[in-house]
């Protein structure tokens, strides 16, 4: 209906964008009356989402006339920011940046490379950087979904990993199993994912190719192809994350520092 | 010197074990490996009187020194034998027919980490042994043997156990502060003090779950930070309030230490640990369904396994029923006091500390108030 008044399909946007702003502010408003206060937060988020992505819809018009390898460093900046961002998620962790850029790095990077080199993603900048985007924001959520996990799981058995340090266990050894309950709960969204492929959801991106003419089969093998991708790259970025992230749980002298309220003792 | 384990053991005829006392090199030319140390410890087991005389023979330079110490040996004051007198000492014991008892020469291997092995060399076999038959009494003859060589090694008056100034800082507060006591060799010392004095925190950090903010702990005379945390944390063991066993059965848990080293131990073994803590047989039992009082016996026996010359309790009753309470206080005063080990335990009961302790230590806000003397203490704090 809105197509009837505005013909400039910018314009178009913008005003379907202040539409779905306004459903999100209305739920905000709703949430209010049962004393839910995320006003600010909400509005903060919209305003960045919106001015965030603005800009990327702009950098990508004067990317695609630039020349292909523009679209390396993109895919390296985009990784640093997934890094920072899950990194957040288990603040407490020493050198947790470290751990999730070289998981998102050697997890996502190896998995676009092949992709590429496969011919699944194409490796012009309109083809690479959304679908690499696609990939590395999964292992991002998966990898946050490891550490957050991990720093949880840790921090409720503290009692049974001092004690096997107490009996001279190696600290890799007295969280392997918490290391391996944070693997399987990161991956569940990505076979959840593909467990329901079509019955529960038919992905963004095969819609929008479906929308732009694609033979259906075709976008849904390839939504398919991309969904496979995701499983494998946040697979191989939690394995390398919750691997690093297992030591530095420690100190140098095998002291366990992840500890519930930080560095502090238990009361005696 | 109290890593030293028994680590094999060589029957050689009595002319070569005497040859090792005369000429070290002998020694290292049959066990000592290339790049580590080895100190020679000589005994005559006869009537229980005995002397020692250690002969260091070092195989990467290949030097060889020979020294005697003043000792006491089997509570005996042995006379210091001066360097060139060894030999004929030892000549002179040969020489006499009278001698029967066995001889054995214990020879310890030390490598550049400071760790330490025993290598035990004997003539014959302790009367009414013989390895095949009865392996585990020669075991623990020679780990009584490997007892007294540290024992030797240490002489009089070192404390197994030494504080410095062990200090712990956290956010801003000093809850271990300045902290410096001294253990010696099968002492029992009680902690005692208000809840939050710090006294916890002072034993983590005798086995390094924690770090000191500044001073250190001494066991046996080296700087703890020097020996690897593993090795320090077999060597010292810790019994916590909560038993934290770890799934599967009660024996897989008395193995758990051991086996960290690539060691297994044996069916007897295990056996004979639970049997200690009072539960023959309860190996295959799962540790699903174990009382408290039974799980805390398990991880007693799970912290012996390891062998550790000290040995942490950190209020090891606190959480047990008022019955398992005694019996399981009981329990572990008869194994500190049956092993000889060396024992610091937390408590707030100073009716426990009373009962388990010889000496005891009163801390107060992270602070060492009082140490001494149980009676001593009880009164200094109107206690007793």
């Amino acid at each position: 209906m809105l197509k009837a008044w505005v013909s400039d399909p910018l314009l178009l946007g913008l005003a379907q964008a202040g539409l779905a702003a306004a459903a999100a502010f209305a739920v905000v408003l709703l949430a209010r009356r049962r004393k839910i206060h995320v006003e600010a937060e909400t509005a903060i988020a919209v305003v960045r989402g919106l001015v965030q992505i603005c800009v990327v819809g702009s950098a990508l018009v004067l990317m695609m006339r630039g020349p292909r390898w523009l679209g390396v460093p993109v895919l390296a900046g985009m990784m640093i920011a997934a890094a920072h961002t899950s990194a957040r998620r288990a603040k407490r962790i020493p050198g947790a940046l470290r751990a999730s850029l070289l998981g998102i790095a050697l997890g996502a990077g190896p998995t676009i490379a092949v992709m590429a080199l496969a011919g699944a993603i194409g490796t012009e900048i309109t083809s690479l950087v959304p679908v690499g985007s696609m990939l590395i924001a999964n292992a991002m959520n998966a990898n946050a979904i490891a550490l957050d996990r991990f720093r949880a799981e840790v921090q409720a058995h503290v009692g049974p990993i001092e004690a096997a340090l107490a009996l001279g266990a190696a600290p890799e050894e007295t969280v392997e199993a918490y290391v391996q309950s944070s693997y399987a709960a990161s991956l569940i969204p990505a076979i959840d994912n593909l467990r329901s492929l079509g019955i529960v959801w038919i992905p963004g991106l095969m819609a929008g190719m479906v929308l732009s003419g694609s033979p259906p089969l075709y976008a849904a093998i390839y939504q398919f192809t991309v969904l496979a991708m995701i499983l494998a790259s946040s697979g191989l970025t939690c394995l390398i994350s919750t691997t690093v992230i297992r030591r530095r749980a420690f100190s140098d002298a095998e002291q366990l520092v992840l500890r519930p309220g930080g560095a502090a003792s238990p009361p005696t | 010197m109290s890593s030293t384990r028994v680590r094999r053991h060589i029957d050689a005829p009595r002319a070569r074990v005497y040859r090792a006392l005369v000429d070290p090199r002998a020694v290292a030319a049959w066990l000592v490996p290339p790049g580590m140390t080895s100190e020679v410890h000589a005994f005559e087991a006869r009537e229980g009187g005995a002397f020692r005389i250690s002969l260091t023979y070092d195989a990467s330079t290949g030097v060889s020194k020979t020294t005697a110490r003043s000792d006491t040996f089997h509570g005996r004051f042995v006379k210091l034998v001066p360097d060139e007198q060894i030999v004929e000492a030892v000549e002179l014991e040969t020489g006499d027919p009278a001698l029967q008892g066995e001889m054995t020469v214990a020879i310890s291997l030390t490598d550049a980490d400071g760790g330490t092995d025993l290598v035990a060399v004997h003539d014959r076999l302790p009367p009414g042994l013989s390895p095949a038959d009865n392996e585990l009494g020669w075991q623990q003859s020679l780990a009584k043997l490997a007892a007294l060589v540290e024992a030797g090694a240490r002489g009089r008056g070192q404390p197994i156990l030494r504080t410095e100034a062990l200090t712990r800082v956290v956010e801003g507060r000093a809850i271990v502060d300045g902290i410096s006591i001294d253990v010696a060799e099968g002492d029992v010392l009680a902690i005692v003090g208000p809840s939050g004095s710090g006294k916890s925190s002072f034993l983590r950090l005798l086995n390094r779950l924690d770090e000191p903010t500044s001073g250190t702990v001494l066991l046996d005379g080296r700087d703890y930070r020097t020996i690897p945390p593993r090795e320090l944390r077999r060597r010292v063991g810790m019994v916590l309030q909560t038993a934290y066993l770890f799934p599967g059965t009660v024996a897989e848990n008395v193995r758990f230490g051991p086996a960290r080293r690539g060691e297994a131990l044996r069916e007897a073994d295990v056996a004979s640990l639970l049997e200690q803590v009072g539960l023959p047989g309860l190996g295959s039992r799962s540790i699903e369904g174990l009382s408290g009082g039974e799980a805390q016996r398990v991880a007693l026996a799970r912290a012996l396994a390891n062998s550790p010359a000290v040995l942490l309790a950190d209020e090891p009753t606190s959480a047990l029923d008022e019955a398992s309470k005694r019996d399981v206080e009981a329990l572990l005063a008869d194994v500190v006091r049956a092993r000889r080990l060396t024992c610091l335990v937390v408590t707030h009961d100073q009716a426990q500390a009373a009962r388990m302790a010889r000496r005891v230590m009163v801390m107060e806000a992270g602070r060492l108030v009082r140490i001494g003397p149980l009676e001593e203490v009880l009164r200094a704090q109107g206690m007793g």
